[in-house]
């Protein structure tokens, strides 16, 4: 079959590839994951006897941001670059496909977070409703903020490059909340008093704005990388 | 349709202060080789081919489709490089199961097929394999996803020559069907004597010659006098190497007239050709 009679359409292709691009990111992440089920498993021990509660959510969330990191890694170590230029797969699908991958991941871990969490704090009494229901969006905007600004960088400059770059805003995150921690507890108590007042929703729906626009300017950088 | 595998029409390339310009046409059912010293421009012209890199100017042709093309046409181009580039970790098996879901035409049996033939083991991992054995298997995958296009990256640089005669071997049976091209990048120009149809000889980003392998050969002739006996000034020569006792260049077939008598006048190797073609004058 010629090129010139391959049935589907520029258009119809663009996302085509998209489940073998999902099924290909894990699979360059399994070599790795026994060294990430181990971190992942030592730091659920030490959240379930410090009984984090709600607060593994945060750490759920700012975990998340360097396994991001390690599909880059790999990509780099093995130079896999040539690979997925190869590949009859449009370089915007890899991309979506790398933040679907990261999403799942995060989502995974705050499934299991959580789940310790709640043992945690049934151990200790009932969990707070009104505390999960506003930590959990709030630890979605924070994962969509910290991956978010992450991944571009990575698409444009590689893991070797960036990778101290990419902990920037989780350096600004915390070093913001302990400054006003420390200097105006009550704006601090002020943000949680006014986010909880917010709906439930509003946090799912600005990270996954937030991701969307990240998602938009990593496949701009990625362009620019060359 | 377009006959040609691969069409480069006044190709630029700039790549930091690295300038390419590059004219080059192969057509379908071909091998070409691509040859020219380190730094000459191999590697970034098949970047520009696999769209890994955008021409400032000019036309690229891949299979009759203009790039930038729609990413299905990369269905039809095989990449071997001198390395792979695949994760080391994987099994040769898990190595179909991550690439195969990305083809319409991935053939299990024929991959299967291949590695038992090529003697790579399933089982074997990616790292473990020998820089030879690492070529077979790229080889392998392009011709499981049914490439018409062979585009290999230096693929024999660090092979043994039992290896380097393998991949000879595999090529021409690649090209039974007259629909199969390769493009063929190496310095080893040594691997090309035998399989290559075409050439094209790149020197520091320029191209100094493509066409047909013999018109090439057959456009100089490798010249050995006496010291004195080759005079840049009358006749134009290419690597001219002076010693006390001889001189050897390479002169354009039409001028081997005006060398004087005693001249030992022999029909080039391509190793010889490039040599010659990229090295300046040489006093000993």
């Amino acid at each position: 079959m010629s090129v010139e009679s391959l049935p589907m359409p520029y258009a119809a292709t663009r996302f085509a590839g998209l489940g073998a691009a999902l099924q290909l990111d894990v699979w360059v992440l399994r070599p790795y994951l026994r060294q990430l089920a181990m971190f992942v498993a030592a730091m659920l021990i030490f959240g379930f006897f410090t009984a984090w509660g709600t607060g593994g959510l945060i750490i759920a969330a700012i975990y998340a941001s360097p396994l991001a990191s390690y599909p880059f890694a790999a990509s780099e170590k093995n130079r896999l670059e040539t690979m997925y230029a190869s590949l009859p797969v449009e370089r915007p699908t890899l991309i979506l496909s790398r933040y679907l991958v990261t999403t799942g991941i995060w989502l995974g871990l705050t499934a299991t977070f959580a789940a310790v969490a709640l043992t945690g704090g049934m151990r200790g009494g009932s969990p707070d409703p009104q505390e999960w229901s506003m930590l959990l969006p709030l630890a979605a905007l924070l994962y969509a903020v910290l991956v978010g600004v992450q991944l571009p960088v990575m698409y444009r400059y590689g893991y070797t490059s960036s990778r101290m770059f990419t902990y920037l805003p989780l350096l600004l995150v915390a070093a913001v909340i302990g400054f006003t921690g420390a200097t105006s507890p009550k704006l601090l108590e002020g943000f949680f008093l006014g986010w909880s007042g917010l709906p439930f929703w509003f946090g799912w729906v600005a990270a996954v704005g937030l991701l969307v626009v990240s998602y938009l300017v990593a496949v701009r950088t990625a362009r620019l990388s060359g | 349709m377009s006959d040609y595998a691969l069409r480069l029409q006044q190709v630029r390339v700039q790549r930091g202060t690295f300038d390419l310009q590059v004219d080059l046409e192969l057509p379908e059912g071909y091998i070409m080789g691509l040859v020219g010293p380190n730094g000459a421009g191999k590697t970034t012209t098949i970047r520009t081919i696999l769209g890994m890199l955008t021409p400032a100017s000019g036309r690229v042709e891949v299979l009759g489709r203009r790039l930038p093309a729609p990413a299905i046409l990369r269905e039809e181009v095989g990449v071997v490089l001198d390395q792979a580039s695949l994760v080391e970790q994987w099994r040769l098996a898990q190595v179909e199961q991550a690439l195969a879901p990305f083809y319409s035409r991935w053939d299990r049996n024929g991959y299967a097929d291949l590695l038992q033939r090529f003697g790579l083991s399933a089982s074997a991992r990616v790292g473990e394999l020998s820089r030879g054995m690492t070529m077979k298997l790229q080889v392998a995958i392009a011709l499981s996803h049914g490439a018409r296009l062979l585009v290999l990256d230096e693929p024999t640089s660090g092979l043994d020559p039992v290896a380097r005669d393998e991949l000879t071997g595999i090529l021409g049976e690649f090209l039974i069907s007259d629909r199969h091209s390769v493009l063929f990048s190496t310095h080893i120009t040594s691997d090309l004597e035998q399989v290559a149809d075409q050439i094209t000889f790149l020197h520091e980003g320029r191209v100094w010659f493509s066409g047909a392998t013999d018109e090439l050969r057959d456009a100089y002739r490798l010249v050995r006098t006496g010291p004195d006996g080759i005079d840049p000034t009358v006749i134009e020569c290419h690597g001219l190497r002076r010693s006390s006792t001889t001189a050897e260049a390479l002169v354009p077939s039409a001028e081997v007239g005006l060398l004087g008598s005693g001249a030992v006048i022999e029909r080039p190797s391509l190793d010889q050709i490039v040599v010659h073609l990229a090295s300046k004058e040489v006093v000993a």
